[in-house]
């Protein structure tokens, strides 16, 4: 168990923190443009009609 | 979901960017960020998730629609300084106008839903109901608030998306492209 806890660590200590803020940004800007745009209308409205039936 | 396209073409525009001039991509440092995922949740289970979209309660939209914009608001403002965030936040501003003009929908004119589907059944969808699981409302043009910001344009045909969207939601997606594609501009040199 200790050993995979030190190759976690060792793993996470690995990773850029400039890579981790750059995929934060994007994946909030992703969850802006989804929320400020308006995804239900983009929506398809056929496929809702599909689901119905 | 059609927007996240400018995502992915702004990403690719600042990557090659940053290729171009000998950087890295920049790590901007945004203020609030954990705003928008709060922002997102009440979008997801209204509109996104399946299981529940379809159970969720109609007279619940607008305080959902409301109050997650009005988050997303706050989070453009404290990051007004940032490339590109100005026209991301014009292009929400003139969505949540619009929502909020017409209690907390977006509207969508019948003769737009004709267009969207027109092989729809005519009582797949009535006037002053809400289209389907989506954010609009169908409501006649002279009885709409703010009309020329509704959901009123259509891709054309060749694109075989049948998708409406407002002048907001153009705003928006240029923001994010300006965005990214400024990431590429201000990296470190490699």
């Amino acid at each position: 168990m200790e050993n995979y806890k030190n190759e976690f660590i060792s793993l996470v200590s690995k990773v850029d923190r400039r890579h981790v803020q750059i995929a934060l940004v994007i994946l909030a800007l992703s969850l802006f443009v989804l929320s400020a745009g308006a995804p239900g209308s983009w929506g398809d409205f056929s496929r809702t009609l599909a689901a119905a039936r | 979901m059609i927007l996240l396209l400018a995502i992915i073409v702004g990403l690719l525009a600042g990557l090659v960017r940053a290729w171009a001039s000998g950087r890295r991509l920049a790590a901007p440092d945004l203020k609030l960020i954990w705003v928008v995922p709060l922002a997102f949740l009440p979008q997801f289970f209204a509109f996104l998730l399946p299981s529940t979209r379809a159970n969720f309660p109609d007279q619940w939209i607008p305080i959902a629609l409301i109050g997650s914009q009005f988050l997303l608001v706050i989070f453009a403002a404290v990051n007004l300084r940032q490339p590109g965030v100005w026209l991301l936040g014009l292009g929400l501003m003139l969505n949540f106008s619009v929502i909020i003009s017409n209690g907390g929908w977006m509207p969508i004119s019948p003769e737009t839903v004709m267009r969207l589907a027109p092989d729809a059944p005519s009582n797949s969808w009535a006037v002053g109901e809400r289209l389907g699981v989506t954010k609009d409302k169908v409501l006649l043009a002279p009885e709409t608030q703010l009309w020329t910001l509704s959901d009123r344009f259509i891709l054309p045909n060749w694109t075989q998306y049948h998708l409406v969207f407002s002048i907001g939601d153009v705003l928006i997606a240029l923001g994010a492209i300006w965005f990214l594609w400024s990431l590429g501009g201000h990296g470190n040199v490699r």
